[in-house]
């Protein structure tokens, strides 16, 4: 019994998680990218947890 | 035969077809990088379910015991990335670039990694450890992750006044001797260590576990259904984080997703975080403001948790039984959050600060070693003192 209740809280704990991220990704939708628009996407700089000013990747 | 008869099929179906739609939607949404990565976090949560690879459970193992087979196998973990990471972080290899684990060796580092590893021996996992048991189905593992988010999320709050306390600076090994010296006097280190462990053992049982156990299983049965050995999961994890230092251009990290979901909640429930100064700039900014599957460690923590419920699956061990005391739910708040308030001070957990840095040439990884284990110390006497455990036989 308690593993079927566990597979069951499980099963909704990942479902709640799922939700949650589509609600955030959502909320964040990315920019259409407009025709002949050249974009130039400078994501060099800070493209990584390594790059924090306090801490490179530290900042884990 | 037995472990196929006992896999959990319909799990095992339900990750699988979750695991291609997403990979599938993050090529889309972003691209291959994210995918890959996502995927390298299944890889490591697979390799972590099956060979029980965990630091809270061999160091207590160790302090309690002297028995050091778990302490040995990462220390030739950490020798084997350090081999990978050396030369191409020392600029052997100056058309590739990643960046390395450094940060200040200061008291920052000191106190968090004691609480963590304080923590952890409360918490009963730790930073990859309570990812990989929550996706074995282990419901107290949830409260864990919870309140480690929680902690983490505080941390992020109080960094800064932190960071105000003395600090020798970043000091890497890599940079001031070169990768190559560098890496061959770490070698040493860990090798005098790796042996110490085993003396140690050996004077104490008059003989030292085996870091390969034998098995009737063939090795396909055991790749696919576990369990691995020790020296398996050395050489896969080692891979993998080589893997995502090339392709995200860091070491692989835990913790600091748990803060960004903590405040991305936070914010979403209506929370003020404009005062909180570690969101203010770089990297954390750009994390808090953008989607959180834009995050590196946010997907690489989600691979973990369902590589790690395919092989609870595979092996037929998804969601044991467990009754949940009042106790063990105490113990999981604490754990959590000491271990999440810990990590964030620490720069990183036992993944991000002690392996990463390590790794890295990095000498807090180092006094994190070193502080994380003396917090173990103090909560395994804990654990005796408020009698999670029986006390120490001599």
């Amino acid at each position: 019994m308690e593993h079927k209740a566990n597979r069951w809280i499980m099963g909704t704990a990942v479902g709640i998680a799922a939700i949650a991220a589509a609600i955030d990704h959502t909320r964040h939708t990315l920019p259409t990218p407009q025709a002949n628009d050249i974009v130039i996407i400078d994501d060099e700089a800070d493209a990584s947890p390594c790059s924090l000013d306090v801490s490179p990747c530290s900042l884990d | 035969m037995n472990s196929k008869a006992t896999t959990d099929n319909s799990v095992v179906l339900i990750i699988i077809v979750g695991i291609i739609a997403f990979s599938l939607f993050l090529q889309h949404e972003f691209a291959l990088k994210q995918a890959l990565l996502f995927l390298i976090g299944i890889g490591l949560g697979i390799t972590l379910l099956h060979a029980a690879f965990g630091f809270t459970g061999s160091w207590r193992t160790f302090v309690r015991e002297r028995r050091g087979g778990g302490i040995r196998a990462q220390i030739l973990l950490l020798s084997l990335t350090s081999i990978l990471f050396f030369p191409l972080l020392g600029k052997a290899f100056p058309e590739l670039t990643a960046s390395a684990a450094l940060a200040p060796v200061g008291i920052s580092v000191l106190v968090g990694a004691f609480v963590f590893g304080l923590g952890m021996q409360f918490g009963n996992g730790c930073g990859s450890g309570t990812l990989f048991t929550v996706g074995g189905g282990h419901v107290r593992m949830l409260v864990v992750l919870a309140f480690f988010i929680v902690g983490a999320t505080i941390g992020t709050v109080h960094l800064p006044a932190w960071l105000a306390l003395p600090s020798l600076g970043k000091i890497s090994i890599v940079n001031s001797m070169g990768w190559l010296p560098a890496l061959l006097s770490q070698l040493v280190v860990l090798a005098v260590l790796y042996f110490v462990v085993r003396l140690i053992e050996q004077k104490r049982h008059g003989d030292v576990k085996q870091l390969i156990e034998p098995s009737y299983k063939t090795v396909t049965e055991r790749l696919v259904f576990g369990p691995w050995t020790l020296v398996w999961a050395v050489v896969a994890l080692a891979l993998f984080n080589f893997a995502t230092l090339l392709l995200a251009g860091h070491p692989w990290t835990i913790t600091f997703a748990f803060g960004l979901w903590g405040t991305k909640l936070w914010a979403a429930i209506g929370g003020d975080v404009s005062q909180w100064a570690f969101w203010q700039a770089g990297y954390a900014a750009k994390a808090l403001n953008s989607s959180v599957l834009a995050d590196t460690t946010t997907l690489m923590d989600f691979g973990i948790v369902l590589g790690a419920m395919l092989a609870a699956a595979l092996a037929g061990k998804f969601a044991p039984d467990s009754k949940i005391k009042k106790a063990d739910l105490i113990t999981a708040i604490v754990g959590g959050l000491l271990m999440g308030y810990g990590a964030r001070l620490a720069f990183g957990c036992n993944i991000g600060g002690l392996l990463a840095g390590i790794s890295s040439g990095s000498l807090h990884g180092w006094l994190w070693l070193i502080a994380g284990f003396i917090g173990t110390i103090v909560g395994v006497r804990l654990r005796i003192i408020f009698k999670i455990d029986k006390p120490i036989e001599a």
